[in-house]
């Protein structure tokens, strides 16, 4: 096998089959990451408000679940999930595609980190705002839609914009389950050439990603902008 | 008309107020004085439930809930019914102060924009704050923040004007400047319970001094008779501690 030199004309030719993946990537990670905040909603209105119990149970989920790697966590929910199911009801997960496990795995990991950061950004609205809005006659859900959220998206923001990042690069992982997601893409292109590509392919693939990451921090920035209101003295 | 009727609040075993009974009839400007820790914040976080009360019965106007069985409505037809005016401001930081004063108008009252919006332009008018009306609360000092809030908490047409030490985080010339807006607010007829640590102002602005102590309420008149003529030993004491030599001579 021999190496040629570097071709930029092969990666400019190739990038756009590699793109073509991208709705994969994309639509892996949006489903993931709705999931995941849901389920991390949930988890952290459990360890705010929960009883005892649930807490406990709750931490020790987000103990075991934080030192699991993304891609052992993948496996055990992809070979693990229809065994388990199987052995309690009978029933057969055959039906289900890949992307669906790895959507559970994902979000489930999400979940558990975020439910963290969803905690913190509650405890951090200072008790004052809740009880103006209390005492103006605001109702509960009122207080959570105009008080608690507002406030707590500006304190969470960056750290929804890192998470956004973490899910993009996990679903990178996918590839190991034969989904032809960017880097499955990639990497497809690069065996179809004897494997003579593979610098030329994982650097097209980088571009993207990068590319990907970059629209995404755009967004986050304005996003800060937008809820960042009366945080800055501007001057009068 | 708001009353409170045998109200007993407890924070662990410490009882903060035991058996309190006040009423305060519309119109009526009522102050309530006392040394620090004797349960005068707690007495009017209790009115709206912001403390929820172990005991007794809190009227205002057509509305009567029991600390025994309070449904969310009952509570919540309390602050409907009655305003609040904080110690700390509590303006929404990452709101404007017209959207301070408009907000709730729009998703509590129910009101439009645009009538939401006319409303607190007239309030920031009477509290000397429309010039500031597209400024956020961090651009302020603690003076026109609270008069935003004194605004804010008008704007919904209380019943009752509930004042928690409103302001006790100020220095003596934005004191000056809130006590001023206050005294507005009295002069268009609005039913106000203060607690304050500004005597003088209590004596020159209200119809009725309450002093309280320990929990309980020890006396209650006119600013002439519990600062002039005070009948129990506890305020005697307290007047006296205020006003050390010849206090007489304030009045």
């Amino acid at each position: 096998m021999i190496k040629d030199a570097f071709d930029l004309k092969f990666i400019l030719d190739n990038l756009p089959k590699i793109i073509g993946a991208l709705p994969v990537t994309i639509s892996i990670t949006l489903i993931s990451l709705f999931f995941g905040w849901m389920l991390g909603l949930i988890f952290a209105f459990g360890k705010v408000s929960g009883p005892r119990w649930l807490r406990e149970v709750l931490k020790l989920l987000t103990d075991i679940l934080r030192g699991i790697p993304t891609v052992v966590l993948l496996y055990v929910v992809y070979f693990g999930l229809p065994q388990i199911v199987g052995s309690l009801t009978g029933a057969s997960l055959d039906g289900w595609s890949k992307q669906t496990f790895v959507v559970i795995a994902l979000a489930l990991e999400l979940g558990i980190s975020s439910s963290e950061m969803f905690r913190s950004a509650y405890n951090s609205i200072r008790k004052e705002q809740i009880e103006a809005a209390w005492a103006l006659g605001y109702t509960k859900i009122q207080r959570f839609l105009k008080v608690i959220v507002p406030q707590g998206l500006f304190v969470i923001l960056p750290n929804l914009s890192s998470a956004v990042l973490s899910i993009i690069q996990a679903t990178a992982l996918v590839y190991t389950l034969g989904i032809y997601d960017i880097l499955g893409k990639a990497r497809q292109i690069d065996t179809n050439e004897a494997h003579v590509k593979t610098f030329e392919m994982y650097l097209a693939a980088a571009l993207i990603y990068w590319a990907l990451a970059g629209v995404v921090t755009v967004i986050f920035s304005q996003l800060e902008k937008r809820f960042g209101r009366g945080r800055k003295v501007v001057a009068a | 008309m708001i009353k409170v009727e045998g109200l007993s609040k407890s924070f662990n075993d410490n009882k903060v107020l035991e058996n309190v009974d006040l009423t305060i009839e519309n119109g009526e400007i009522v102050s309530i004085i006392g040394p620090s820790g004797t349960g005068k914040t707690t007495l009017l976080r209790c009115i709206n439930y912001l403390e929820r009360p172990d005991k007794g019965k809190v009227t205002i106007d057509d509305l009567t809930v029991d600390a025994d069985n309070p449904s969310k409505k009952d509570i919540h037809g309390l602050c409907l019914r009655s305003g609040m005016v904080f110690q700390s401001y509590n303006l929404f930081h990452n709101k404007t102060v017209l959207e301070n004063v408009m907000e709730a108008q729009v998703i509590v009252k129910k009101r439009s924009r645009k009538e939401a919006r006319e409303r607190a332009l007239e309030e920031l008018k009477k509290v000397g704050m429309l010039d500031w009306k597209d400024h956020y609360p961090s651009q302020l000092s603690g003076g026109q923040q609270q008069r935003v809030a004194i605004a804010r908490a008008i704007s919904m047409d209380p019943s009752i004007l509930l004042l928690d030490e409103p302001t006790s985080a100020l220095d003596p010339e934005l004191t000056k400047e809130v006590q001023q807006t206050i005294r507005n607010i009295a002069k268009d007829g609005m039913t106000m319970l203060i607690v304050t640590h500004e005597i003088e102002f209590a004596r020159e602005l209200c119809n009725r001094i309450v002093f309280m102590d320990e929990g309980h309420i020890v006396e209650q008149g006119t600013p002439k008779e519990i600062f002039s003529n005070p009948k129990e030993e506890r305020t005697k004491k307290f007047i006296q501690f205020l006003f050390p030599q010849d206090y007489q001579i304030y009045i």
